[in-house]
């Protein structure tokens, strides 16, 4: 999978690439507009990371540029600007995601894996682990094609974990992938313990192995 | 406060008072100068007119004089004596008072004393014409001046409303357009243009004052929004350095969760520049798309949204949402504002302690259970919450009064019967 890291931040993009690259990612980094745009037009990529305010340009006009040339690539924007109209104009110029800095790593790359996903698979997208089968248009879960019911919010720890497999993940870093917004105004994270308590129960009760586990009293780590 | 035409206007009325007062001796001496030559001139024909009269008729002495008795019966003020020589000087003229006969007003006379010479006789005469006396004119003249100085002041008054109204209406236009002047809005304003010098300099200065304040207000919410974004990079690379640091296998329990508590107060920082940068937008007039809202509806979404922050507390909930009350306002800061009161209703509950929410006919109400009332007068101040809650970003009430600012809807926050209620007013 190919990604381009369009970001002015040298440190930010460099930490994103080194996160991502145990994956089967290959990450490429764009620091400036010139740079961004030469890449887009030369390579197709899987999925884009667009910082939008940027030296030489508005990385908005990267995006209708790339839409105007009708390529498919997928594209995350990745700004400061967190209000609801900036996210509603990314996402009309045709972006496929939004994601407010600051976030954690784990965060986007559940959201890149979403979106490679949802852009590769479009009819039948269903992510298999072993025994584990999950379609993520159908929200369901089939261990050993027998479902689990699955909350919600258990549902998107899950692919939050598939999308980070071996990563350490933090209490604070499942709490902002389950509160989005909310996740900040409150010190107490302590309610992502009973939906990892619950997501582990219910995969184990179906018979998936053990994949799911505590690390240093507080993290979780999928792993096989 | 006196009015700024009032001032001169009593300066004016003290000069034309001092002037009038001096103009009546002026006048008087005038006056009297005038009269006393006419009537001099006058007595001088008439003595003249005797003189040729004289020298006309031919009367025997006995004749003449009782026809000059007969004249000085019926012309007190003439006399024509016969004397015996002439004086040294031919004509004399002179002033007198004398007072009248059975009553005690003094009248003036002015009058004339003329030796003649006719038919080889010698005759004095003289003819005493009233003038009238010195009192009376000085009277008169006081009265008429006094008439013009009443005239003179209302003049003044009308002249002055007049003035005040017309002359100083661009002055008074620019004044209620700089009362409604509001910097938020950022429009400039028109002032119509003069013709009178000063006006047209005030209009001119008026206009540079206020757009350096615009622009400035322009830079200090670019500033704002500016130090917001730039303050999230920072923030990102600690933050995606910190989940980097953690995927590193030789970390022990210990150092994982000194790393991983960083990212608390780490999320209050970007929680303190994003808020900052609402608040300058809300006071930048930025949220402008207003909408019918169902303000039932929304608490009920928020709850749903907070679930995970008050299901493991207990809390005993105590919702009256029956009434369907709407607003108008921008729903995204409709939605800050209930997440706010709620998210510190549910912050500051202890464990299995009540917490309540009541929507009625104009006004909704968040109450919960506390042990000591909140300082009221800092409550809705920014930085100001007494909170050592890591969590609080020390601006979410600050927000929620700015909402209801913008909308004009009263907050108000009450303690009563172990409760702390927030209650806003539509």
């Amino acid at each position: 999978m190919k990604l381009l890291i369009i970001e002015d931040e040298n440190e930010l993009a460099s930490n994103i690439a080194s996160y991502l690259s145990g994956e089967n990612y290959v990450c490429e980094i764009a620091n400036c507009y010139d740079s961004a745009y030469q890449k887009i037009n030369l390579y197709n990529y899987d999925c884009i990371l667009l910082d939008l305010s940027l030296p030489g340009g508005d990385g908005l006009d990267l995006l209708k540029i790339l839409r105007f040339n009708k390529k498919e690539d997928g594209v995350i924007v990745i700004s400061a600007k967190d209000s609801i109209e900036d996210k509603i104009y990314a996402l009309q110029y045709g972006a496929d995601d939004y994601l407010a800095k600051p976030f954690h790593l784990s965060e986007l790359a559940a959201r890149i894996f979403a979106v490679i996903r949802r852009k590769s698979f479009s009819n039948s997208n269903t992510i298999s682990f072993n025994e584990l089968h999950i379609d993520i248009l159908a929200k369901t879960v089939k261990v050993n094609e027998q479902s689990i019911s699955l909350t919600k919010k258990e549902f998107q720890l899950l692919l939050l974990f598939i999308g980070n497999k071996n990563r350490v993940l933090s209490k604070s870093a499942l709490a902002e992938n389950l509160s989005g917004d909310f996740a900040d105004m409150f010190d107490n994270h302590d309610f992502v313990y009973a939906h990892v308590k619950n997501l582990k129960k219910k995969l184990s009760e179906a018979g998936s192995g053990n994949y799911l586990k505590t690390i240093y009293g507080s993290g979780y780590i999928w792993q096989l | 406060m006196t009015k700024l035409l009032n001032k001169p206007f009593k300066a004016f009325t003290v000069y034309a008072l001092i002037l009038l007062a001096c103009s009546v001796p002026a006048y008087y001496y005038v006056i009297d100068k005038i009269w006393i030559r006419e009537i001099d001139n006058q007595n001088e024909i008439l003595k003249e007119k005797i003189e040729n009269g004289l020298r006309q008729i031919k009367l025997n002495e006995i004749e003449l004089i009782k026809t000059l008795q007969f004249v000085d019966t019926i012309h007190p003020g003439l006399k024509l004596i016969p004397i015996d020589s002439s004086g040294k000087r031919k004509i004399l003229y002179y002033t007198i008072s004398r007072k009248r006969e059975n009553s005690n007003k003094i009248d003036r006379f002015r009058g004339l004393s003329a030796y003649l010479y006719s038919q080889k006789k010698y005759y004095l005469l003289t003819v005493e014409t009233n003038v009238k006396e010195k009192k009376g004119t000085i009277i008169t003249l006081v009265n008429i001046s006094f008439f013009f100085f009443i005239f003179l002041v209302a003049g003044f008054i009308i002249i002055n409303r007049i003035i005040s109204i017309r002359i100083w209406q661009p002055f008074k236009n620019n004044l209620d357009k700089l009362n409604s002047f509001d910097l938020k809005t950022q429009k400039e304003l028109n002032f119509k243009p003069s013709i009178i010098l000063e006006f047209e300099e005030l209009n001119q200065t008026l206009n540079k004052f206020i757009q350096k304040n615009i622009s400035a207000y322009k830079l200090q919410k670019e500033f704002a929004e500016n130090a917001s974004h730039e303050l999230q990079t920072p923030i990102s690379v600690i933050k995606s350095k910190l989940d980097l640091l953690v995927q590193n296998s030789l970390l022990n329990q210990e150092q994982y969760e000194l790393l991983t508590s960083i990212n608390i107060p780490l999320s209050k920082l970007s929680r303190i520049t994003k808020n900052l940068l609402l608040l300058a937008k809300i006071e930048n007039r930025q949220y402008s798309n207003i909408e019918t809202i169902g303000i039932k509806q929304v608490i009920n979404e928020t709850l749903s949204l907070l679930t995970d922050q008050w299901s493991h507390k207990n809390l005993k909930f105590n919702l009256e949402l029956s009434y369907s009350l709407t607003c108008l306002a921008n729903k995204n800061l409709f939605e800050i504002l209930i997440s706010n009161l709620l998210i510190n209703a549910i912050k500051y509950t202890n464990e299995g302690y009540l917490l309540g929410v009541s929507v009625s006919a104009s006004r909704i109400k968040v109450y919960n259970e506390g042990k000591m009332p909140l300082n009221g007068d800092q409550l809705f101040k920014r930085f100001a919450s007494t909170s050592n809650l890591s969590g609080s970003s020390g601006l979410g009430l600050a927000i929620v009064k700015e909402i209801c600012d913008l909308y004009s809807w009263e907050i108000r926050y009450e303690y009563e019967n172990s409760q702390h209620i927030f209650s806003i007013e539509f």
